[in-house]
């Protein structure tokens, strides 16, 4: 297993390892998301896997067995020339928060602005200050409340006139007292100290009905924008849908191309738990297991000659199996 | 050869600089998934380069050593920072070192350890 160095700038575990609090994964009333992970890969290694700190850097799909070449640890500009195969491949590179690309973003990244508010959100220079969450899904929801622990005030910024987050968590947003929200509006730029590794202080704002623009303080921002999926490496060699998420048969993880599996969020835009991630990568074992044995030449089965239908000679007729077929 | 240390206040690690010429310090959280990835490439690294008295990494636990981590205004996890007789000091240009970066962390721990084992005349 590849679970990359960094992949994406998402330590391996990935998306968990930023997360809180995971309340509902069976079998935990309440688990940290960075504890859950590490213990699946204990137990992961105690099955056998070999785990590799490597990042995948490219893969070939055309013919098989398949291959794909890696990137040096903590190097993803460099591509070892070492060809590696692989007759089957469940891909789960799961998906990344969205960035927005302001101005500012950049040189106040990890100076004030930030994708995780759990993350983040705890850090000395964050407690009792003014901070701003973007976004109006659940997930700003759940970064709001959180920040609203420490900070002084959390100002939510919502693009459109309402929130798309659930209509228990709108309320639990709207009636907070630390909690400001303002509809119909952007952030335009992100403004701070300009000596160098300067902090962030204020945020200029932009009210989409009238246009108008404001600066207010902020000595935090917080994205909560949607992900992305981390599907660049398959790229014209996969299906995906218009917002780049494998597309997989429901149910059985399979992808466009045979013995290429998918698991988690990386085809799954709907759910994204831990749970139904956890839930696809059963599928996608079980089914690549299966895979792999049906192209054993090796495993023959006494049956097998004997479970061919016949091909209709003629249209309409109904072809017939000597035996059951094997599931 | 030498361990990381674990300096657990702002005292303990005054009393490392009183003690050693260079540290490295790693400053790291439980819960910083990061963190966690370069924990094993930096422990390499202490073990390829520290030098007793001469050379020391550390590792700043920032949640339990808060007055650590306020006095250095750390901002993000992890963060490396080099001292030379307490003071911070730059390495290859970087007064600091932001996010598991392998290539920068490398180069400065090599550079540190070269200046080290001549310092302590190996």
């Amino acid at each position: 297993m590849y679970e990359g160095f960094l992949a994406l700038g998402i330590a391996a575990g990935g998306q968990l390892t930023t997360t809180d609090e995971v309340e509902n994964f069976p079998g935990f009333k309440m688990i940290q998301g960075g504890k859950l992970m590490d213990q699946m890969r204990e137990q992961s290694e105690a099955c056998g896997t070999e785990i590799i700190s490597q990042t995948v850097a490219k893969v070939d799909l055309k013919a098989k067995p398949f291959k794909y070449w890696l990137h040096p640890m903590g190097d993803d500009e460099t591509i070892e020339e070492e060809e590696h195969t692989a007759d089957a491949l469940i891909i789960a590179t799961g998906a990344k928060a969205r960035r927005l690309d302001l101005p500012g973003e950049d040189k106040f990244w990890g100076n004030g602005v930030s994708a995780c508010a759990v993350c983040d959100g705890s850090l000395p220079m964050f407690r009792e200050q003014p901070l701003v969450v973007i976004g109006g899904g659940d997930s700003a929801v759940e970064e709001a409340l959180y920040l609203t622990k420490k900070a002084k005030k959390v100002t939510v910024l919502v693009r459109r006139d309402k929130l798309r987050a659930s209509r228990t968590n709108a309320r639990r947003l709207t009636t907070h007292p630390k909690i400001d929200i303002r509809y119909n509006t952007s952030a335009v730029e992100i403004k701070g100290e300009e000596k160098k590794n300067g902090l962030m202080t204020q945020l200029v704002i932009k009210n989409n009905v009238t246009k108008e623009e404001q600066t207010i303080e902020a000595k935090g921002l917080f994205y909560a924008v949607g992900h992305d999926p981390a599907t660049a490496l398959f790229k014209d060699q996969l299906e995906m849908d218009e917002d780049g998420y494998l597309i997989t048969d429901p149910g059985r993880c399979t992808t466009s191309i045979e013995g290429v599996f998918a698991a988690g969020d990386v085809q799954d835009k709907r759910y994204r738990q831990a749970i139904t991630s956890a839930g696809s990568g059963c599928i996608a074992a079980l089914e690549a297991e299966k895979w792999l044995a049906d192209q054993d030449d090796s495993i023959t089965n006494e049956l097998e000659v004997e479970n061919q239908a016949e091909k209709s000679q003629t249209n309409g007729v109904v072809p017939e199996y000597r035996s059951n077929p094997l599931l | 050869m030498a361990d990381i240390k674990h300096p657990s206040s702002l005292s303990d690690l005054q009393a490392l600089f009183a003690s050693t010429t260079y540290v490295a310090v790693d400053f790291y959280a439980d819960w910083c998934g990061p963190c966690k990835q370069i924990a094993p490439y930096y422990a390499n690294l202490a073990k390829q380069h520290g030098v007793d008295g001469t050379l020391a990494f550390a590792k700043v636990n920032v949640d339990n050593a808060q007055d650590i981590a306020a006095a250095y205004r750390v901002q993000a996890m992890p963060t490396f920072m080099f001292f030379k007789e307490g003071k911070q000091v730059a390495v290859n240009g970087n007064k600091m070192i932001q996010g598991a970066d392998v290539k920068s962390l490398g180069a400065a721990a090599e550079k540190l350890g070269g200046l080290a084992k001549k310092k302590a005349g190996l």
